[in-house]
């Protein structure tokens, strides 16, 4: 018994192991093919999901082959090959029979002939399943094979442009040096791409290893120039310091030509430092009283460093047209404290430093009247030349003057302007006024009121009297009519020293040769720093006017205003040409007339004039090229491509647009089928297109239904009229 | 035999059969099975035939359902309920293909009330003469109208104004085909925004509508295909008795706008400055489309000038006059017998042009001349931003004839909007001047896939070609008497109409583009439908079947009962 069962246990793995050998030979080459295939079509993320699954069916597959019942398949290939099982080789199975039955004798019966039977009971090879199986999976494998390239490794730019056939050169490998300015103090770099971002002035070195290997190659920028690259062994490189953003092209000569790229590279400019003015808040600034200094602090920023501050000091002083100018610099040093230095990771040692200056008005003469401007002149350390800023220019000013008169008098003048403001003119009108009045007063209040201006009169007449250094009867009158003559006034001073002069004991003497020569011969009419220089006839002028002020004074002192009134007049009409004889004339520049034809101006002859054309200039259309691109790609015609990147190029003034419009362009000329890149270069053209001044639409002209109702009207209206 | 009639055949035989049964089985209660047997024979004939109840309803009227419609619109609708495609409806509810077989499904229905977004435009026809409600689906936020102008002239100024639904405290920006940002606007309370934007040459370009809500998030975009038209070089003569400001960057833009200037500007008697050939006979003014003159310039014309002018103006030219000062007596009359008032008024106080400029808070100030401009049938041509009418012009033959009263409009130029003041003048002249444009075909203005657009004025062997090219063409058949010819788009983009060597683009926006839009669009166009007397409809009353599942569920609860009855009688 026990043989014969192992020979039923072995007959049963036999044919399970090749259950499972069929099924994995008829499954797995098409599965794997398929995995493949994904890998190439969708990626290798999908490939790894698609094998997760595979694998899952793989497994219930299997178990289902495990877990299958086999003893009917081998009890119908027993009967079909045993002819001396009896057909019965059902009854193996059987466990347990009833001792003595029929089946039990067949039974035992059969298993003493099992031994040395040669039956095969696996089942034979699948051979259509497998052959059919092998030829989807050959597909499989052909379809990946010619499939280009993966979506994923697309994106791999420049590292591996993996071109499936050998009609293109292929970068094998790219690195481009990147060597900062040394004076941005950035550290070298090597980038793998070939569109990158660069510091302004950055020298590149490109290395580059292409298959196969070209007879030359070269580097093709947007503007038209080329840098040839040298071969080192079977690398090529060239160098280049790149001033401006550009697009780049690499072509080879003596081989295929490379996949069609262009490529970018926008270059960072060094910006001018910016100043901020912490102190003073405004840039004016009024001094105060005591004011010793002024303090100034500037926060100054920049990308990649200050190399120097400067402060440059004005003051201006005097007033009217006697402004000196006094100017002066210092050198600023920033401040050790808080200084910030921005971070360097990779953007530069950006730098942003405080100044602070206190400034020292005595030293710098800062009086009444005087101006100090001062102004922070920053460059950076750009090379060769240095970007330069300057800040707004800040000025401190001494406060106006009061307008009003000094301590003490406020009782008595009651004028709103100092009296010596008051002009011959202004007396003109108030004596007419007062005159006009006549009627209406008092005769003690006109005569009060004559008299006062009279005194008007009188310190006028004195005020021109101290440009002839006349002598004043201020002092003696300064009791009583008032404060006009207070010692804060140049005339008060006069007054003063030379009524002190006048009254001076004798002999009391001063020591000093001149003032002592004078103290005993005569007295001053003039201090020599004050005095005015007038020119004769000016002075004969000015002397007529005070005597007209004189007879005005003494009607108007009298009560007469009606008799001062001409000598008033005639006291004005002096006094304007005094100050005519004194006035300066500049000459004008720029509008320069032609001189009139003084024979025939006015003259009424107008022989020779004749009609003038009108005709205008015609505006310059620029970016006529552009436009016609424009309008080409819109109608798809074909458009004038050289023209137009001739145009382009020029338009350095759009700064990162003309790139964006130039690459665009590029891939549409040299894409023709390709309508996105037309619309994309449309959309980039756009912003640079040259505004036409605005066309007309006439209206559409009538039909000749319209025409004819609207002469219907036009006649209906004739008649009606 | 009918159906009817076989079932009750069948079940009263039935029923008789199963009481015959239990009566000869002589069981006890047999009289109540019998009565069970026969309830339940009535059961299965009302549960196949059930019994109508009357129901009120107004007669003749259909309720349709149309596509917008919100949920609680369809579970509050009543009456005779159809639905068209696009509606999600319940099952029970009637679906129809388009409103037409709806109404050849219901022949009796001579009222039709209209409930969600509106009909769509293929159903508006069916529904005219008929429609006597329309409960309007609220809008989706969005821009729910647009009104660009139908024709851009290049080079100018053009605005667009909408409404956005559902934008508080948002932003409508419009962009360039650039994607630049070139007016952005908050809506006003009912959500009307204004926006500007300048055209460049002549040509086709898509802008870009974004509304944005409050906090800045993307609501709705949508394309906006302008085509800015190439004007006409017409030809302007412009007389004047003094040179001024006005003319001088009046003829500066006409020259820039490649318009052709003839010009007599007096200098001094007898002196003149002079462009082109001004000259003032019928010939030149025939050839002329436009004649620009002042007061003084008019003071100088002779009679058989004016009369040639006059004459000219009948045969279509335009003729702006332009009021510089007080106008003489001679002139005045002359000028009123062109139909305008002319009295002089008490002056009033500047005005600006901000609105008509397109500008902003410019803050620019013109002073018009104090006169009175209106006659019996004149129309503005040109008013200031509080109303104050600065020209106006009127029909005169087939011509026109302007009358301007401001003088100092150059500002705006001096000012440094240049484009401004040449977009005004370009309106003004457009307004005025010689009717001579070739009549173009009419395109549609928003076609969109696979909807009915109309191409009118299109001539034999018009084509529609899609671009980019290389897709089929469409050949109009306009046999149609009014030339017009109908057109379902299939794809979206721009398409040209090419007639010889010129060609004409026409955009199609996408069948999902701008759902708010369209949906308003809708329902306008069905609210326009709305007009059919509204009488109350007469009230009747109809059979409605009563709902079969509860006689189901009595034929089974009887069955099973008799069923139990039955087993436990033969146990017993």
């Amino acid at each position: 018994m026990k043989p014969a069962a192992d020979r039923l246990g072995f007959w049963i793995a036999a044919a399970r192991r090749r259950e499972i050998a069929s099924l994995l030979l008829v499954i797995l080459p098409p599965m794997l093919a398929a995995l493949v295939v994904i890998w190439r079509i969708v990626g290798p993320r999908a490939a790894v999901i698609a094998a997760a699954l595979s694998f899952a069916l793989l497994v219930c597959l299997l178990w289902r082959a495990v877990r299958r019942d086999l003893r009917t398949a081998i009890t119908r290939r027993l009967d079909a090959q045993a002819p001396q099982l009896e057909d019965s080789s059902g009854l193996l199975w059987r466990a347990q029979t009833e001792p003595g039955t029929l089946a039990d004798l067949q039974r035992a019966r059969l298993l003493a002939r099992l031994d040395g039977l040669a039956v095969e009971v696996r089942a034979p090879w699948p051979r259509a399943r497998m052959l059919a199986s092998a030829a989807v999976s050959l597909a499989l494998f052909a379809l990946a094979a010619v499939w280009p390239q993966a979506v994923g490794q697309r994106e791999a730019r420049v590292a591996g442009v993996i071109a499936g056939s050998t009609t293109s050169t292929r970068i094998e490998a790219a690195r481009v040096e990147i060597e900062p300015p040394a004076y941005t103090k950035l550290p070298a770099r090597s980038e793998a791409a070939l569109d990158f971002e660069v510091a302004q002035d950055s020298r590149l070195v490109w290395d580059l290893r292409l298959t196969p290997v070209p007879g030359s190659v070269r580097l093709a920028f947007h503007d038209g120039s080329h840098l040839q690259l040298r071969r080192q062994a079977d690398h090529w490189q060239g160098a280049r310091t790149l001033a401006a953003s550009s697009l780049y092209r690499i072509e080879v000569e003596g081989a295929p030509p490379l996949a069609d790229e262009l490529h970018r590279i926008d270059v960072r400019a060094d910006r001018a430092p910016s100043i901020r003015v912490i102190a003073p808040g405004h840039t004016l600034t009024v001094h105060a009283d005591q004011q010793k200094d002024w303090p100034l602090e500037f926060a100054v920023d920049d990308d990649f460093g200050i190399a120097k501050a400067e402060l440059f000091l004005t003051r201006a002083s005097g007033s009217g047209e006697a402004i000196a100018f006094d100017e002066s610099s210092l050198v600023l040093q920033a401040e050790a404290g808080p200084t910030v230095t921005a971070a360097d990771a990779g953007q530069g040692r950006g730098a942003s430093l405080r100044y602070r200056h206190l400034v020292d008005l005595s030293a710098l003469g800062f009086a009444s009247d005087s101006e100090l401007i001062a102004r922070l002149v920053v460059s950076d350390n750009r090379e060769p030349s240095p970007n330069v800023a300057r800040s707004a220019s800040l000025i401190l000013r001494w406060p106006a003057p009061a307008a009003t008169a000094g301590a003490g008098v406020e009782g008595i003048a009651q004028q709103t302007l100092p009296a010596y403001f008051r002009s011959q003119r202004q007396i003109i009108i108030d004596t007419q006024a007062l005159i006009a009045q006549k009627p209406d007063l008092a005769a003690q209040a006109f005569l009060q009121r004559s008299d006062a201006i009279g005194v008007d009169q009188k310190i006028l007449r004195l005020r021109y009297g101290q440009f002839l250094g006349e002598e004043s009867e201020g002092h003696a009158e300064a009791a009583v009519e008032g404060g006009q003559a207070a010692p804060d006034s140049q005339l008060g001073a006069l007054a003063g020293l030379h009524g002190a002069e006048e009254h001076a004991p004798a002999g009391s003497g001063r020591a000093g040769a001149a003032a002592a020569v004078e103290a005993e011969f005569g007295h001053v009419h003039d201090i020599a720093e004050a005095s005015t220089l007038l020119d004769p006839q000016t002075r004969a002028t000015l002397k007529a006017a005070l005597d007209q002020m004189w007879q005005a004074e003494l009607h108007l002192r009298q009560g007469e205003p009606a008799q001062a009134l001409p000598f008033e007049e005639r006291a004005l009409e002096f006094i304007k040409q005094a100050q005519q004889a004194t006035r300066i004339y500049l000459a004008r520049v720029g509008l320069e007339l032609p001189v009139p034809d003084e024979k025939r101006r006015l003259s009424g002859e107008r022989g020779d004039l004749s009609d003038r054309s009108a005709v205008q200039p015609v505006r310059d259309g620029g970016g006529d090229a552009l436009a016609a691109l424009w309008r080409a790609l819109g109608n798809g015609d074909a458009p004038d491509w050289a023209a137009a990147r001739t145009a382009l190029r020029a338009r350095t003034d759009a700064g990162p647009r003309q790139l964006d419009a130039l690459a665009a362009l590029d891939r549409a000329e040299r894409d023709a089928s390709c309508s996105p890149c037309r619309t994309r270069l449309r959309a980039a053209l756009w912003a640079l297109l040259p505004q036409p001044a605005a066309h007309v639409l006439p209206r559409v002209a009538p039909a000749a239904e319209a025409a004819a109702y609207l002469d219907a009207v036009q006649a209906a209206r004739g008649e009606r009229r | 035999m009918s159906a009817h009639g076989l079932s009750i055949l069948l079940l009263a035989l039935a029923g008789v059969l199963g009481c015959l049964r239990v009566w000869r089985a002589g069981t006890a209660h047999r009289s109540w099975l019998c009565a069970l047997q026969l309830a339940l024979a009535a059961a299965l004939y009302f549960c196949l035939w059930p019994p109508s109840g009357s129901e009120q309803f107004t007669q003749g009227e259909l309720v349709v359902l149309a596509p917008g419609a919100s949920a609680q619109q369809i579970a509050a609708a009543r009456g005779t309920l159809v639905a068209l495609p696009g509606v999600e409806a319940p099952r029970a509810i009637e679906r129809v293909p388009d409103l037409a077989a709806a109404l050849r499904e219901h022949a009796d229905a001579q009222r039709l009330r209209v409930i969600g977004g509106g009909l769509p435009a293929r159903d508006l026809d069916a529904a005219r003469g008929r429609l006597v409600a329309f409960d309007a689906a609220p809008l989706p936020p969005g821009i729910v109208e647009l009104d660009v102008p139908p024709r851009i002239a290049a080079g100018t100024q053009w605005q667009l104004q909408g409404r956005a639904e559902g934008l508080a405290a948002g932003r409508v920006e419009l962009r360039d085909p650039a994607g630049q940002v070139s007016a952005a606007v908050e809506p006003d309370a009912q959500g009307r925004f204004t926006l500007g934007a300048t055209a460049k040459d002549a040509g086709a370009a898509v802008y870009e509508l974004r509304a944005l809500d409050a906090k800045g998030a993307l609501v709705e975009r949508l394309d906006l295909p302008i085509v800015a038209e190439a004007g006409s070089a017409l030809r302007i003569l412009l007389l004047a008795g003094a040179p001024d400001a006005q003319l001088k960057y009046l003829r500066r833009w006409a020259q820039d706008a490649g318009l052709v200037l003839a010009s007599r500007i007096g200098l001094s008697t007898g002196v003149v400055m002079r462009e082109g050939t001004p000259q003032i006979d019928a010939a030149t003014l025939a050839a002329t489309d436009l004649v620009v003159i002042d007061e003084r310039a008019w003071w100088t014309l002779d009679a058989s000038h004016k009369q040639a002018l006059r004459s000219a103006v009948d045969a279509g030219l335009g003729l702006l006059l332009r009021v510089t000062g007080e106008l003489p007596d001679a002139v005045a009359r002359d000028w009123r017998a062109l139909g305008f008032s002319l009295e002089a008024q008490p002056a009033a106080g500047p005005v600006s042009l901000d609105q008509a400029a397109g500008l902003h808070d410019s803050r620019l100030e013109f002073t018009p001349l104090p006169l009175t401009l209106a006659g019996a049938d004149t129309a503005p041509l040109l008013r200031a931003d509080d109303g104050t009418v600065l020209a106006v012009w009127r029909g005169e033959g087939r011509g026109r004839v302007g009358v301007m009263r401001v003088v100092d409009d150059w500002r705006l130029a001096l000012a440094g909007h240049r484009l401004a003041h040449a977009s005004l003048w370009s309106r003004i002249v457009a307004r005025l001047a010689r009717a001579r444009a070739a009549a173009d075909p009419q395109l549609p203005r928003s076609a969109r896939v696979g909807e009915r657009a109309v191409i009118c004025a299109a001539q034999a062997g018009d084509v529609i070609a899609p671009e980019p090219a290389g897709m089929a063409r469409i050949a109009l058949d306009v046999s149609t008497s009014d030339g017009c010819a109908g057109w379902w788009p299939a794809q979206a983009g721009w398409h040209a109409l090419l007639r010889g060597s010129r060609r004409w683009p026409v955009h199609v926006q996408a069948a999902d583009a701008a759902p708010a839009l369209a949906q308003a669009q809708r329902t306008r166009a069905t609210r326009a439908l709305l007009g059919v007397a509204a009488d109350a409809g007469a009230l009747a009353t109809r059979a409605q079947p009563w709902p079969r599942w509860p006689f189901l569920f009595l034929v089974i609860g009887l069955a099973s009962l008799l069923w139990w009855l039955e087993r436990r009688l033969r146990e017993a």
